[in-house]
Order: structure tokens, then sequence, then C-alpha cells
């Protein structure tokens, strides 16, 4: 065995005794790179995500100065980025594509499906996709909306379906699909490649997959927060529905993704969970079902569920603690009080965070390494513990990272 | 009225709606029923604050409000608002950021709160947002940011306010999720919040 194949297996060892609540030799220090190694290595935002080869640079000489305990590919978010451009997408921004040169990316979030919408959409999700998002959120999709629906094209039924591909905006469809294709089979096999590297470098991956909430998904791309919010009350039964609807299709999605890619933890990050979007028996009621399902789903196909538990979620934690499939599931948090939460995940889940991203941006080292140690204090006795911020580290100070790396490595030993 | 009011309160749409429909029909006074809606939102606000609400009866009142008004105008003879503005309010999603939908929402609130609002949008550069503060004269900026990249423009908005002998005259309200004391204190502004309220209780304090 190399020494790279033994670090790999130690590094990866660490990472699922963790989530396992086994113990350790120390506490393992993970974090979502985002744009840091772009920043972090002087290369410009524009420039970055526009040449893969440069991304694969930066990100190949984070690994090996920070020598984190996973890795991570630029490609698992940054990849969409020039795919989307082959389609004209139009919900996502980002340096150069409508935001200044150094800014990263940021996506615009809309009411894409109206309230007398929810019945094509529970009765065909597909044809919903296809014949009314594709043609909003893609510009260069946009004829899709012409077509009429394939549902019951049973053959010499519908012989005259294909003449509606006539119309000539048909050839720029066809062309932009084919960019697209082009584009999108370049990254997977750039995506590929990464993740083959470091993992020959000793750097296993964190991540198989990735779902979503079903209640999140209807947030984040059909109703919009505003629309979601006031279903909750408007529309009750129609939001439930919709939850219901897409819960198999977002499990197959996670559960197809982890087979294919080999690792068994699929990253779910929680966006409308917060206390204070809707009351705890609205949680319980439309957020918490069908996530729980979906949890327990994965689990069943023996992957691990990794909840990013973005904002302030402290009074739903008891229940999605009480909840959760034991020594399974990774709960990231990034606003909500983690101490606290130990006491009731010790047995039940590992949790990742939470150094406050304020401080890893315009805290100093010795600001990040007393937090790190109250976190090794405070969350990491019995095991399950993971160092990391509350969100990401696209913006934090590149001593304030090598700092929170330094002080898990030397004092986070069990 | 008062039916008006525990409507609005308790968040019944189509009873509160209906009851509009009827009193106007009845020739009740238009002002009067603004003011019960008016009265209704507080409650809203009371509820909100002591937990038994949250940011989706707000933005459910607010489409209430905004519904109700649209049915009474019609009936306001020239006098269209419930009274003078408590104070004037700009905001602005700061210059790289994009994110409008918290901005919005406490604009919204603050609005129904009895304050003039004037919405600069998203992307804002600082030099207007300077403009606008000696044009319009706010009591309270409010300048919001969902991305940790904001904190930099909000600084240089309230260091510009200073160059600008502005700072003075105006108090300035940090939104966003990623705003916490650490960056309240590095960009020198007056106050944050994390959610639409909080800017309302700390206007109210002002006035």
């Amino acid at each position: 065995m190399t020494d790279n194949q033994a670090l790999f297996l130690a590094r990866q060892k660490r990472y699922f005794d963790t989530i396992a609540l086994k113990k350790t030799d120390r506490v393992p220090v993970v974090t979502w790179v985002d744009t840091f190694p772009i920043r972090h290595y002087g290369v410009t935002m524009k420039d970055a995500l526009a040449d893969h080869s440069i991304l694969d640079d930066v990100w190949w000489r984070y690994h090996q100065e920070f020598e984190p305990d996973i890795g991570d590919s630029p490609y698992f978010l940054f990849g969409f980025f020039n795919i989307s451009k082959t389609l004209d997408f139009t919900l996502l921004k980002w340096a150069g594509h409508g935001l200044h040169d150094d800014s990263a990316y940021q996506f615009v979030e809309s009411e894409m499906m109206a309230p007398d919408q929810y019945d094509w959409f529970l009765s065909d999700p597909s044809d919903f996709m296809f014949r009314h998002m594709f043609p909003r959120v893609y510009g260069s999709l946009a004829p899709l909306a012409k077509l009429p629906t394939i549902a019951a094209s049973y053959y010499f039924f519908t012989p005259f379906i294909w003449a509606a591909l006539a119309d000539p905006v048909f050839q720029d469809v066809g062309r932009a699909l084919t960019q697209a294709a082009a584009e999108s089979a370049k990254t997977l096999g750039e995506f590929v490649s990464f993740n083959t590297r470091i993992a020959e470098a000793g750097w296993p991956f964190p991540i198989g997959a990735m779902t979503q909430a079903p209640l999140d998904v209807v947030g984040d791309y059909l109703r919009g927060i505003k629309g979601m919010l006031v279903d909750l009350r408007r529309r009750p039964q129609m939001l439930l529905k919709a939850c219901e609807k897409l819960l198999p299709t977002m499990l197959e999605l996670g559960v197809s993704g982890c087979k294919q890619s080999g690792v068994p933890v699929c990253f779910i990050p929680l966006h409308k969970c917060m206390d204070n979007f809707m009351s705890q028996e609205q949680f319980e009621k439309f957020y918490w079902p069908t996530l729980l399902e979906l949890m327990r789903g994965l689990v069943a196909e023996k992957i691990s569920p990794y909840l990013l538990i973005e904002g302030v979620c402290d009074q739903r934690l008891p229940v999605m603690i009480r909840d959760a499939p034991a020594g399974m599931c990774i709960y990231h948090l990034e606003g909500s009080d983690i101490f606290k939460a130990k006491k009731l995940a010790r047995d039940k889940v590992c949790l990742r965070g939470n150094i406050p991203v304020t401080i890893m941006m315009k805290g100093t080292p010795d600001d990040v390494r007393a937090y790190c140690k109250k976190l090794i204090d405070e969350v990491a006795p019995g095991g399950g513990f993971m160092m990391d911020t509350g969100v990401n580290i696209g913006d934090a100070k590149s001593e304030n990272v090598k700092a929170m790396f330094e002080v898990t490595r030397e004092y986070g030993v069990y | 009225m008062d039916k008006i009011t525990a409507a609005m309160a308790d968040m019944l749409e189509d009873e509160l709606l209906a009851l509009t429909d009827k009193y106007l029909a009845d020739g009740k006074d238009p002002k009067a029923i603004l003011d019960a809606y008016q009265a209704g939102m507080t409650e809203v606000g009371k509820r909100y604050e002591a937990g038994e609400y949250f940011v989706s009866e707000l933005i459910l009142a607010g489409e209430m409000m905004t519904a109700g008004s649209d049915k009474i105008k019609p009936f306001l003879k020239g006098d269209s608002s419930s009274g003078p503005a408590k104070a004037r309010v700009l905001i602005a999603t700061v210059e790289g950021d994009i994110h409008d939908i918290g901005k919005n929402i406490a604009g919204t609130i603050m609005e129904l709160a009895g304050y003039e609002v004037k919405n600069l949008g998203e992307d804002v550069k600082t030099s207007v947002i300077i403009e606008e503060v000696k044009n319009f004269k706010p009591k309270l900026i409010g300048l919001s940011g969902l991305l940790t990249l904001a904190y930099d423009p909000m600084k240089a908005v309230v260091d510009q306010l200073k160059e600008a002998g502005l700072r003075d005259s105006v108090k300035v309200l940090l939104g966003g999720s990623q705003i916490d004391e650490h960056i309240l204190k590095y960009v020198g502004a007056d106050v944050f919040a994390n959610d639409a309220m909080t800017n309302v209780t700390y206007l109210n304090s002002l006035v």
C-alpha cells in the first residue's frame, strides 16, 4: 500500500467512524471551501469560473497546502456554471455573468409555479418540468412551452405531434441542447478526473449525491419562499400533496447518485427549516414528515443523510434529533446552538460546525482558535463531531482557515 | 370595526375581505376600516414578537393588507393614507448582492407600521445611497445583504456617511441572516436585525 492509499483509508475511516459516533484518533476537520481557493491563490473569480483548468489548479493546491481530512471538488457546484451558460439559465448570476468580476455567484429565487398550477404539477411533474419550468428557467428552451403534452401520444393518435417541431425555433433549441450535452459530458469528465486525482493523492470525497427536503423544493424552485409560506394557510392540502409527490423523486435522486458515485453520504441542505419561518406545529406537519421519510429511505439503502441545517433551528432540533436514525446522520449546524444540541445528539447524530463565518472573515486567528477549542471541549467529547465553519470558508481570511486546521489537528486529539 | 381588526389579527383572509366588501357597500367610513386594518397589523406584529406568529404570517398579513387597501382606497376621497408617516426610511441591498426577499418583506412591514419607505432595490452603489440620504433625508437607512460579501459595501456606506458629515443625521441598520455583533462593530452601524420585526421595534424607539 502506498502512503497515499494509507492516508486515504485513514481519512475515510476517521470520517465514517465519526458519522457512526465511534471513537476516532482525533476530531476531523472538514469544510466546504466554496470560493476560498480562488481568492487564496489570487486568481480572479471571473477567470476561475470560466476556465476549469484554473479551478483544477487552485483546488489541487488547496489540498496540498491545508491537508483537509476530506476532499473537495470545484465541480460539485461550479461545474454547473458553464453548462448553464449553454442554455441561458436565468436563475443564476456569477462573476462576468450579471455580477462584478470579483463577486462569486448568486441564485435568484422566484415564484415559478402559480397557485393554480398545483394541479398540473401534481398530475404530471415531468410534463410540468418540460413544458413549464424548462422554458422559463432556460432562455434557450423557451420554445418548449409551445409543445403539446406527450402524455397521451399513443402512436397513431397523434401523428401530427411532430409538426410542432417544424417551427424553425426548434433548430435553435436543438443547437443549444447539443452544446449543453457536450459541455455537460466534458464537465462530468473533469469532475471524475479531479476526484480520481485527489483520491489517488489521499483524499476521499465526502458526499455522493445531493437531494432536498420536499418542502424546500416547493419553496426554492416552485412557489418561491413567499408563495410557499402563504400556502401554509391558504393551500395547506396542496402543499402537503406536493411534498408527498416530490418525496419518491427526491429519494431516488439521492439513492441513484450515491450508488453511481460509490460514496454513501447524501447532502441535504435545509433552506426553510428555520425557527422563525413557520410555527413548530407547521414544521412538524409540513416540513419534517417528508424530510424524515427521505432520510429513512436513504438509511434503508445504507446511505447517510448529511443535513446542512441553515439559519437558527434551535426549536426544531429536539424533534430532528429524536427522530433521526441513530449513528447514520450528520447534522451540520449554521447558527443553531451546537453546545445545547450536543446534549441531545450524543447517541444519535454526528454534529458538524459551526465556527461563525463572521469570526472566520473578520476575527483574528486567536478568535478562531478560542472558538475551536470551545467546540472541541464541549462538543467533541465522546466522538460524533466534525470541526467546520457554520456555512463555508468562501470569504474567510486565509490565516483564520489555517488556524482552524492547525488547532483542530493539535488540540482535537482524543 | 373590531371584527376587521380581529380577522386581520387572526389571519382570517376570506372573512376579512368579505367584511371589507360588506362595510364598504354599507357606506361605512373607509378611513375607519383602514384604521381597523392597521390595528390588526399592530396585533400581528405583537404576536410575532411574542413568538406566536412567524415570517409566514408577516408575509400573509402584508398580502391581506395590500388586498384590503386596494378595495378601500377608491372610497377614500383625497385622503389616501391613514395619517402622516411616522418617519422616513431608506432601504437598499448593498453593492454586489442581489438578494431582495428579506429586504422587501422588511420594507412592507415597516410601511404597514406607518413609516414612509423608499426602496432603492438591489446591488445599489454606495454613492447612490449617499445621494439618496441627502435628498430623501431618512431617519434610518436599512442596509440589506444575505451574503458575506455585503460586509465591506455596508462598511463603505457608513464610512462615506461620515466623510459627507451625514453620519449623525441618520441611524444605520444592517439586515440579513449572516449579520451579527461582529459585523455590526466592523461596519460601525447602529443596530442589526435578523428578522423583519426588529426594524419596526427599533424605529418605534426612535420616533
